[in-house]
């Protein structure tokens, strides 16, 4: 139920002049409906005293249409704000502190609401990052690569560990090149992953290669006193292959050029 | 002025290196420095969060006389303590899961590293890196 008709009509055209309108994220019906929801909430808020559901679950939409169309926290805000001006007459109240008291707590609660669904995006993005950057790969034929990038948590490295061994079974290859390159700190938690890993490979029949340590890594490592010798290490990925390719007594040879002797390789 | 860093979940660990290897960088450690730094950060940082979930460390960098200029990072907690420090500090002795090397190791890595600690009481441990030595 809607009082003054006049002062509500004159916010909403108000509304219609923010970027909320403007930049096209709401249409001017979706802004009338949120609009009479928001004013009928506070409106029986201002009987209770506090932010009832309904009122809530319209701040909530609000909020994350905001999140959706990049507005900044404060333009999100506005656009219970811009109610400000026009809400006293809106509600025909004398009560002007209560009704304001109010509508800050519903502009606050957009706030809140908006920083959830901002850290619901982040923690959603964590979660496919997790997955896109431990990609195991079919190098050659009975080698595997697993190029590991940025930070070694427990999560994710019980995730690369599970998904390794599962291909070592699918496509029974029996040397793995574990990359570290791209792992900036090798502490006792990620030498400890590696050596358990090797170890696990093992008991699959495989063998494990990491490459990748850096210079300052393995003085690092040795100061520490982690001893990771029970592993095959080499310092860069090409090394490794060419291990692997020796292990598996393959070798990588110069196409035959027509009316060479043909030479007979493994 | 010293700067305080809070760590609560793994994350925090994550950013806590980030620091250390920024302000080590800044302050003229080599490679090798600033990688021993950011591993003995990385070590027990990681120590907060897994044994006493949560505390914090504050950094500066220190002057000494004779010594020059240096890295102070002191980790904070308020978990168990350490009842035998000594027992800690042996190399293979974990009262986790881990490898038992990265109290042994990251006192290898720094130049001063002081234990305080009672069961019950939380932990406070201290690593100072030298620029020059």
């Amino acid at each position: 139920m809607i009082l003054g008709q006049e002062s509500y009509a004159l916010w909403l055209s108000a509304l219609q002049k923010t970027s909320w309108v403007t930049r096209g994220s709401l249409n001017p019906q979706e802004t009338e409906r949120l609009g009479k929801d928001l004013v009928e909430g506070i409106s029986s808020t201002v009987i209770t005293g506090s932010l009832s559901a309904s009122l809530k679950k319209t701040l909530e939409d609000i909020s994350i249409i905001g999140v959706r169309s990049g507005f900044t926290p404060s333009e999100t805000a506005q656009f219970v704000f811009s109610m400000r001006p026009y809400i006293g007459d809106i509600l025909h109240t004398k009560d002007y502190t209560h009704v304001m008291t109010l509508l800050d707590e519903a502009g606050l609660y957009t706030f809140e609401t908006y920083l959830k669904t901002r850290e619901e995006i982040i923690v959603n993005q964590r979660q496919d990052l997790l997955e896109l950057s431990t990609p195991v790969i079919r190098l050659l034929d009975g080698i595997l690569a697993v190029p590991l990038i940025g930070t070694m948590d427990s999560r994710r490295t019980q995730q690369i560990m599970e998904k390794l061994l599962n291909m070592i079974v699918e496509t029974g290859a029996p040397l793995t090149i574990l990359d570290i390159t791209g792992v900036a700190i090798v502490d006792t938690l990620v030498a400890n992953h590696i050596l358990k890993t090797a170890a696990a490979v093992r008991l699959l029949g495989g063998n494990l290669i990491i490459t990748g340590l850096s210079p300052s890594i393995a003085q690092t490592m040795v100061h520490m006193g982690v001893d990771l010798s029970s592993v095959i290490t080499r310092a860069v990925m090409a090394d490794g292959i060419a291990l692997a390719l020796d292990m598996l007594e393959k070798e990588i040879v110069k196409k035959q050029q027509p009316g060479n002797q043909v030479k007979e390789t493994k | 002025m010293s700067n305080r860093i809070d760590i609560r979940n793994e994350s925090d660990v994550v950013v806590a290196r980030q620091i250390a290897r920024q302000v080590a960088s800044q302050m003229g450690f080599s490679l090798g420095d600033q990688t021993r730094i950011t591993t003995a950060v990385s070590e027990l940082a990681r120590n907060i969060f897994l044994y006493a979930k949560q505390g914090w460390i504050e950094y500066q960098e220190i002057t000494l006389g004779v010594r020059g200029r240096g890295i102070e990072f002191i980790f904070q907690d308020q978990g168990p303590g350490i009842p035998d420090v000594e027992l800690a500090l042996t190399v293979g002795y974990t009262s986790g899961n881990g490898m038992g090397m990265g109290l042994s190791g990251t006192k290898r890595l720094m130049d001063e590293f002081d234990i305080k600690s009672s069961p019950g009481k939380g932990a406070t441990i201290r690593i100072v890196r030298w620029l020059n030595k």
